[in-house]
């Protein structure tokens, strides 16, 4: 199994979280700088801030930088002012997701943790925790395997294995997640005066950037709200399951309009036969959050022994 | 009415009369009767999609929902600045009007402002109308410190009085949302003449929700407007004792954690019994031509 489900070489400083991809040369995507058109004409799908057109993306972000994706190949990006930090930060976001795509590759929205081989990730919509249960399952011995994106090969899939690739290998967090982890507080992620979200250095991470896919958990709080017992795991099963999964998939329209519906789901339908889906519910409150992370990682040191018992 | 289902989403609302402008926006300051309005409409166009889950069933979110904004623009929110998400956010808008299948009605509790290129951060083009709901200032302060989760009123107080005052953004689950106090609320929206709007006080529909609910079915064209006994099973359906029972029984999805229950009081006054003379005072100071304006006394 690769270590990278491709190679990429840049012509600007990506910084640590893609290094396991990069490469002076003969890598399988280009980066650089150069002209990006304001449109791409006739476009397939678009969206507030991109378009698609064939094998062609295009991404603008307000007042900062552009970028065209092509044929899975080649990233270019044109600054119109912005920093390293603020390109790397878009072209290893949105522009990564389309690549990916492009490439026929799944990314999930998804921050993980790794235990003896096994992937357990975390999904829900942005602002759900992903990162934050991540980064507190990494201070408390486990370790921290990919942080907002996982990459499955649907290529790769079978019924019992799902091969998976770490999308980034820097944390980004808010200021109060990083002092309800823990975790080493890094450089800013913005060059934005008063934007208060950093680069962290989890407590534990594991250097490989593959793993199997064990489980996926849907991140919850709704159980508090209920008044019923507010931290729990269930299973999810059937047609709730592929609903979930789909839910998790990284900017599915992008998906949608780069790979085409059918592949799209060809591709999950393959994936929920491999991979067990549950819902983590726990409430937000911060004096909570000791005792769901830690029942979280109770569940995870646990799995190998269920295994065996099953 | 013929009920309209939408085949990726799964909403039922009703069909959109004007194809171009398919935004409702059902705007407040917080706690002021929006989400009673979202039942009450459910129940009077739309009863058959209502669940225990959310209670309402016509088709739209919150204009701070920033998953919705995520997908739409396909750029992380979260890695943006607030003030970028506002660029955004007419385009976010004219696209989900763009891609209805049905009316939408947003919940708003944001001001009525420009998005920071001069541009309105709600676009009069993808528009059908607001219907703006008031409330007492002295009971939108009870209510809202109880959806806070605490009784610090000094506090509310001073969050109803600044214009300044923002909810969410940042780091949170929901976009920034410039209030810009509860007067400034009012005055924005009422002030501008891009959107028709209808305003709706919590006191009226308190005494009579079946008056107030035909004058917003009038307002946005519906067919149930000129059924009376329509409307009176929807006011039935929505009564407070109802909703409380229901969430009694299966919890609502928009209850903070903070918070004991989401359907309270649901009723008028409580502002006089519970803030101090100072505190009703010093929201009178700041708010007084608008009570006035409304007929609030203080």
């Amino acid at each position: 199994m690769k270590d990278t489900p491709f190679t990429v070489t840049a012509d600007l400083d990506l910084g640590t979280r893609v290094a396991p991809y990069l490469r002076g040369e003969g890598a399988d995507v280009v980066v650089a700088e150069g002209a990006v058109p304001d449109s791409l004409g006739n476009t397939s799908d678009g969206g507030v801030a991109y378009e698609v057109d064939g094998g062609r993306f295009l991404l603008h972000v307000p007042g900062g930088a552009s970028f065209l994706v092509e044929d899975g190949s080649r990233i270019t990006y044109s600054r119109h002012g912005a920093s390293d930090r603020d390109v790397a930060l878009f072209l290893l976001g949105s522009a990564w997701g389309a690549l990916c795509y492009q490439r026929g590759l799944l990314p999930l929205h998804a921050s993980a943790v790794y235990h003896e081989g096994r992937v357990h990730a975390f999904t829900g919509q942005s602002g759900a925790g992903k990162s934050t249960l991540a980064a507190a399952l990494s201070d408390r011995g486990l370790d921290f395997f990919t942080d907002d994106v996982l990459i499955i090969d649907p290529a790769e899939l079978s019924q019992e294995s799902a091969p998976c690739y770490a999308g980034q290998k820097d944390m980004k967090l808010w200021a109060d997640a990083l002092e309800l982890t823990g975790s080493q507080k890094m450089g800013a992620v913005r060059d934005e005066p008063g934007f208060e979200k950093f680069f962290a250095l989890p407590g534990k991470t594991e250097t490989v950037g593959c793993g199997h896919l064990a489980s996926l958990f849907i991140l919850k709080n709704e159980n508090a709200r209920r008044d019923r017992e507010p931290v729990a795991i269930e299973q999810v099963t059937g047609a709730e399951a592929l609903k979930k999964l789909r839910e998790s998939v990284y900017r599915i329209r992008f998906g949608n309009a780069i790979m085409g519906r059918p592949a799209l789901f060809a591709a999950l339908a393959r994936l929920i036969a491999a991979v067990e889906v549950r819902t983590f519910d726990r409430p937000l409150k911060k004096r909570e959050f000791e005792r769901s992370t830690a029942f979280m990682a109770d569940w995870i040191r646990d799995d190998g022994a269920r295994r065996d018992r099953a | 009415m013929r009920a309209v289902t939408g085949p990726d989403r799964g909403d039922i609302g009703v069909p959109h009369s004007r194809p171009d402008r398919n935004l409702v926006w059902l705007t407040s300051f917080p706690k002021s009767g929006n989400t009673w309005t979202r039942v009450l409409l459910s129940n009077l166009t739309a009863r058959e999609g209502i669940d225990n889950d959310r209670f309402v069933s016509i088709a739209g979110s919150i204009s701070s929902n920033r998953a919705a904004f995520d997908q739409a623009s396909g750029l992380p929110s979260s890695d943006l600045t607030d003030d970028e998400i506002d660029l955004l956010r007419p385009g976010f808008y004219r696209a989900q009007s763009r891609d209805a299948l049905v009316r939408i009605f947003v919940k708003v509790h944001d001001g009525y402002h420009d998005s920071g290129n001069g541009e309105p951060l709600f676009p009069a083009d993808c528009s059908a109308g607001a219907i703006y709901l008031v409330r007492h200032p002295f009971d939108v302060a009870v209510s809202y410190a109880n959806h806070q989760g605490h009784t610090d009123y000094d506090r509310i107080v001073r969050q109803l009085n600044d214009p300044a005052h923002i909810m969410a953004g940042g780091s949170k689950a929901q976009l920034r949302q410039r209030t810009l106090g509860w007067r400034g609320h009012y005055l924005s929206w009422q002030r501008q003449d891009e959107i028709p709007v209808l305003t709706v006080r919590y006191e009226d529909m308190l005494a009579d929700t079946a008056g107030e609910l035909r004058r917003m079915a009038q307002f946005l064209d519906l067919p149930e407007a000129g059924d009376d006994a329509l409307i009176a099973e929807a006011v039935a359906e929505s009564s407070f004792e109802r909703l409380r029972a229901k969430e009694d029984e299966h919890g609502f999805r928009e209850r903070p954690e903070a918070t004991g229950r989401f359907f309270r009081a649901g009723r008028a006054g409580d502002g006089w019994n519970v803030l101090s003379a100072a505190q009703r005072q010093a929201l009178l100071d700041v708010n007084g031509d608008v009570m006035e304006e409304l007929g609030y006394r203080a």
